[in-house]
């Protein structure tokens, strides 16, 4: 196991340097620079004056030397300055402040998710070819069928123009009510919409996984000596039969995790959700290259990094599973 | 009087003179007893014909701004209403699925050509070859996709060899083909890795070596012919993907620009008037769903006609 974990830490290690040096050559080749403002307010900035900026900044270096010092910073905590969306700021701050809104959506997602798929697809797979299984089926090719923008619009419609003036009237914008303080219900109001649009398609997929995952383990030959040793359903069910299931369900889950990321981008546009994915959306949009290096920088590291969990999960859950 | 059940395989002599069946035909009954798969076939076919005679079958113009018009609900003249500048909403999607559709197609066939080539080299050539090619694959899997599209979206349309090359009008059009094939190969890539991989062993490849065929032969001749299953079951359902990630980049404004109407910059337009006329919001996102719905039906059909056993 410590081996194990040590190389496959190495390997995330060496992962990371290279996605983000092929982030940092992609963005390299970005047209636009930190002084096109100043050019744009001053005509009479020549072409030598901005050359002489840009070396004094190192501009004029190699993609791949500015690269490591661009590294180097980065490890001490310097990413940067916005030269953009929040002009003058460092980049880390703009990325702190935006970063407990997008946990919380991502977070309050990815729980409903489980807490909805997982006994979704149990049941279907328990109960299989009923009723129940197949309005499950044909939801979930529903679910997987609808796009993320337009089950977040059909939302919108619902609960602020066609229910507007009723009870269950819903938020569609922005993390709260402006000019309230910390309010409990008025947080949960405005999350509801958000998390149903960003939950859906995992809810679909997740679901079927979780219930092939069951139907495959029913067929086992060590469920059939569970109940054969006279074990109560319950147990066989849970215990021998879930517990396995589970397994599997925990690789493609950390697989899925660039996608719920992809997922928090579009839904953060839709709802206005003041977290990462909207500040990055308006980096792009501003070409404000230093901002989006950083997200896109640690969007990789948290994608890579519960890949590694999930691995590592993996070989705890299953005894079977020796790396050696 | 019920006719008699005939039992199944009838008798020898009758088994042995049944016609033949060929590869295709084999694969056609499988299919058809699949019928979420032939619904999903004919939904898509209508789709197509429709989109693709858009200038015969359109009633109006798709740009014809009627100002005196605008916001009508559905009626004779305007089956599905206008939208904010009075145009013919119909005309509209019929046009706006012809480009979403073909933007996904063209996309699809250019990420299968380059997924298979990738899966073909890597698999047959084996070496540093193939440990470059298939961990280039592995990492690019890896990575959050959609903030790189809209990076990669939003510098290419601005860079002046781009526009030069495809015309200020088309950039928008060109680039988001390009990007959806430089994400989109590794899948195709990683099938046709394997199924070369375990191909390049058997007796019919060793006998055209023997012979003295080209690896260039072998691949094109011998080895990729044989993974065509994967191949086209995994490019169906990448082509329900593509639809959706067009139709959100355009949506985001970074996809399809006008003056081209797409799906998704029909819904971003319709956005903005959500509260004054709600279902110009839900007829494009329709057609997206019912486009991906049928698409990922016949892909499911598809899988268990052409090979049952296959996992993609």
């Amino acid at each position: 196991m410590g081996t194990f974990l040590l190389r496959r830490l190495i390997q995330t290690v060496v992962l990371l340097l290279i996605i983000s040096a092929f982030v940092f050559f992609l963005i390299n080749l970005a047209p636009g620079g930190p002084f096109d403002a100043l050019v744009f307010g001053s005509p009479r900035v020549s072409q030598a004056h901005l050359e002489r900026l840009n070396q004094l900044i190192g501009l004029d270096k190699p993609w791949y030397i500015r690269y490591f010092s661009w590294l180097r910073n980065v490890v001490v905590g310097d990413w940067g300055t916005s030269w953009g969306v929040a002009y003058g700021q460092p980049v880390l701050t703009v990325i702190a402040e935006r970063l407990p809104a997008t946990v919380l959506l991502m977070g309050t997602a990815l729980l409903l998710s489980l807490l909805i798929a997982l006994p979704i697809g149990i049941y279907s797979a328990l109960r299989q070819y009923s009723w129940v299984d197949y309005v499950v089926t044909a939801l979930s090719f529903f679910g997987i069928a609808m796009p993320t923008f337009w089950f977040g619009i059909m939302l919108i419609i619902i609960f602020a123009v066609v229910l507007k003036d009723t009870p269950f009237q819903l938020p569609t914008g922005g993390m709260m009510t402006p000019g309230m303080g910390f309010d409990l219900a008025d947080r949960v109001r405005h999350l509801i919409l958000p998390v149903a649009v960003l939950s859906l398609f995992n809810v679909a997929q997740w679901s079927r996984f979780m219930r092939s995952s069951m139907l495959e383990i029913l067929n086992q030959d060590y469920m059939r000596t569970a109940r054969a040793k006279g074990l109560r359903e319950q147990v066989v069910i849970l215990k021998h039969g879930l517990r396995n299931a589970l397994i599997p369900i925990i690789t493609i889950i950390g697989l899925e995790i660039p996608a719920l990321v992809s997922g928090a981008v579009v839904t953060e546009f839709i709802f206005s959700w003041p977290g990462m994915g909207q500040v990055f959306f308006q980096a792009v949009f501003a070409s404000d290259w230093p901002v989006v290096q950083g997200i896109v920088v640690i969007t990789a590291c948290v994608v890579i990094l519960s890949n590694l969990l999930a691995d590592i999960l993996y070989a705890v859950a299953d005894p079977r599973i020796r790396y050696s | 009087m019920a006719t008699a059940v005939q039992p199944y395989p009838r008798d020898e002599e009758e088994v042995l003179t049944l016609p033949e069946l060929s590869q295709w035909a084999l694969i056609w009954r499988r299919f058809r007893r699949h019928h979420l798969g032939l619904a999903g076939l004919a939904l898509l076919g209508a789709l197509f014909i429709v989109a693709y005679l858009a200038p015969v079958l359109a009633p109006y113009d798709p740009t014809a701004i009627d100002l005196n018009a605008q916001f009508a609900y559905p009626s004779a003249q305007h089956w599905l209403g206008t939208d904010e500048l009075g145009r013919d909403i119909l005309s509209r999607l019929m046009y706006a699925s012809r480009v979403t559709l073909s933007v996904a197609l063209v996309s699809t066939l250019l990420t299968a050509l380059v997924g298979t080539a990738v899966g073909a080299i890597a698999g047959y050539g084996g070496g540093w070859v193939e440990i470059i090619l298939m961990r280039t694959a592995d990492i690019m899997l890896a990575m959050p996709t959609l903030l790189l599209l809209l990076v990669l979206s939003k510098m290419l349309r601005e860079m002046e060899g781009v526009k030069a090359l495809f015309g200020a009008e088309n950039v928008s059009l060109a680039v988001i083909v390009i990007i959806l094939v430089l994400f989109g190969w590794m899948r195709v890539a990683r099938l046709v890795h394997g199924s070369v991989l375990s191909l390049r062993e058997r007796e019919f490849v060793e006998a055209a070596r023997a012979l003295g065929a080209s690896p260039a032969r072998i691949i094109l001749v011998h080895l990729v012919p044989n993974t065509f299953a994967p191949i086209i079951v995994a490019s169906t359902l990448g082509f329900g993907e593509r639809v959706i990630l067009e139709s959100t980049l355009s949506f985001l404004g970074l996809g399809i620009t006008p003056p081209h109407p797409s799906l998704g910059n029909m819904l971003s337009e319709a956005q903005g008037y959500m509260f004054r006329n709600p279902l110009l919001a839900v007829y494009p996102g329709m057609v997206i769903f019912l486009t991906v719905l049928a698409i990922n039906f016949l892909g499911d059909a598809l899988r268990d006609a052409l090979d049952p056993r296959m996992k993609v």
